[in-house]
């Protein structure tokens, strides 16, 4: 119930305001590049298009690795007290620190970008999955045994609804620190791609178009928040045990 | 003849120290077809018995057998009804009903006619595709009943399925439950803390002390059926087993 009332905050009237200022500041953002460069404008639509390619890349190779890692790791309880506490240490190094090893051994490329991504973007969907995994109401799993649903049955039919709404929270989470990563990445990489292309502009001390860019890369996200993340999360709620 | 027979179960649990015994030596057996009720005092383990015969828990020591053999794990003849329904959320009543189904491999089709039959037979018509957090309580339990009439067991076990519903509600799926079992002849092992519930419901109850639970008495319930709660007959019966139920 809270959660369905929480949702209602992206259909308030601030939210739309929010939603029309974004708009109206990216078209006109749009129209500032356009008018100023034509390859400018090409160039940005290239390297944002790379860079989604690149995110979505690294969240396809990262949802199904988290979610292996919890299953396995949740089915033996010793094996869960070993590991979380582990997990929890690796989730606090530092990502940056291993993309100039990343770079050195796979290049400067987009599978280095996007699994570099998935370094960051996997904890949130981790750790998020596996309260959801141990908070699941011990009578609906019950249910499911009782009702003899075992193996791949059991994870299509039971766990993985039961776990959809912290999939999808998890996912929003990580989703963001992937897009706030990739800038970062792309820069020390430097060959293409929007924080590459952000980078350049600041180098070449282009204020205006550095800040126009800024902006459409946040309305970009902005876009794909409210075409994916927000219609899946109302889903969920769905999903939600009383 | 027994269908199902529990052989001298104990349960121990054994939190971070020392242990709590919470069952010692049950032994009974319930016969094909009867509706057999086990009450006693809260904490007296009677839905941990219940627990072990759905295979759910294990017991310390002791064996139960269905038609002879020994189970030890969930077994596709018994089916359970959940105190507090055990809906699944995101599945929409028939979608619950047929959860059983889809674990088999069962043809869509003779799965819908299942489950479509069950539907009519609990009252649910009309309600197919609506969703747990849109039924009040009584309608939860009468998913969670065509839920365990759908698989088709030989033997349904029942957790308190009437305690989170109010007394009217109660009382019509006490009926409908017994109209069910007076028509398809399952074999019923309802858990209850309540001597009326116990006794207009059962042929036989087994009555347990306070914990560690032992069997203190099996009350044998001939009274005829529809049972009359005002009667003298009735309140006899009650009277008897509220001396037993020791708090």
């Amino acid at each position: 119930m809270r959660y369905s009332h929480s949702l209602r905050k992206y259909h308030s009237q601030p939210h739309n305001y929010l939603s029309a200022i974004i708009l109206i500041a990216s078209i006109l953002a749009i129209g500032a590049l356009v008018a100023i460069s034509h390859s400018n404008t090409l160039n940005l639509a290239r390297d944002l298009a790379l860079s989604t390619v690149r995110v979505f890349l690294a969240y396809f190779i990262t949802l199904p690795l988290a979610l292996i890692v919890v299953i396995l790791i949740t089915r033996k309880t010793k094996v869960e007290d070993f590991f979380v506490p582990v997990l929890d240490v690796a989730q606090s190094l530092p990502a940056f620190a291993f993309l100039p090893v990343m770079i050195a051994a796979l290049g400067r490329g987009t599978l280095t970008i996007a699994l570099f991504l998935t370094v960051e973007m996997i904890w949130p969907i981790i750790f998020t999955t596996l309260s959801a995994l141990k908070t699941t109401r011990q009578d609906l799993s019950e249910a499911a045994t009782v009702f003899q649903s075992t193996g791949i049955k059991r994870l299509w039919h039971f766990i993985l609804p039961s776990i959809f709404p912290s999939i999808v929270t998890g996912s929003i989470i990580g989703w963001g620190e992937a897009w706030e990563t990739i800038v970062g990445a792309e820069l020390i990489a430097g060959k293409n791609g929007i924080g590459a292309f952000i980078g350049k502009l600041n180098d070449s001390g282009s204020t205006f178009l550095f800040g126009v860019a800024v902006i459409i890369l946040m309305l970009f996200i902005f876009i794909l928040n409210r075409l994916i993340w927000l219609p899946l999360l109302k889903r969920s709620t769905k999903y939600q045990t009383e | 003849m027994a269908i199902l027979r529990v052989e001298k179960i104990s349960k121990e649990f054994e939190p971070e120290e020392g242990k709590i015994a919470v069952l010692e030596n049950i032994n009974f057996s319930v016969e094909k077809g009867e509706f057999l009720s086990i009450i006693g005092p809260s904490g007296c383990g009677k839905s941990t018995l219940l627990r072990i015969i759905a295979g759910l828990e294990k017991p310390s020591r002791g064996n139960v057998y269905l038609d002879d053999q020994e189970i030890a794990d969930p077994n596709p003849d018994i089916s359970f009804i959940f105190q507090n329904f055990a809906l699944f959320p995101w599945l929409s009543v028939e979608g619950n009903i047929a959860f059983p189904l889809k674990m088999t491999n069962m043809s869509e089709e003779k799965m819908q006619t299942k489950v479509a039959s069950v539907i009519s037979e609990v009252g649910l018509s009309g309600f197919e595709k609506s969703h747990p957090k849109e039924l009040s309580g009584g309608m939860k339990q009468r998913v969670g009943i065509a839920r365990a009439l759908v698989v088709e067991s030989d033997i349904i076990l029942a957790d308190e399925p009437f305690s989170a519903l109010d007394a009217f509600t109660a009382k019509e799926l006490r009926d409908d439950l017994l109209k069910i079992w007076g028509k398809l002849g399952k074999t019923i092992v309802l858990v209850t803390h309540l001597v009326e519930e116990a006794v207009y419901l059962s042929d036989r109850i087994v009555v347990l002390s306070k914990r560690p639970g032992r069997v203190e008495k099996i009350i044998v319930n001939s009274l005829p059926r529809p049972r009359k709660i005002r009667s003298d007959e009735f309140y006899k019966i009650a009277d008897e087993l509220t001396k037993i139920v020791k708090p």
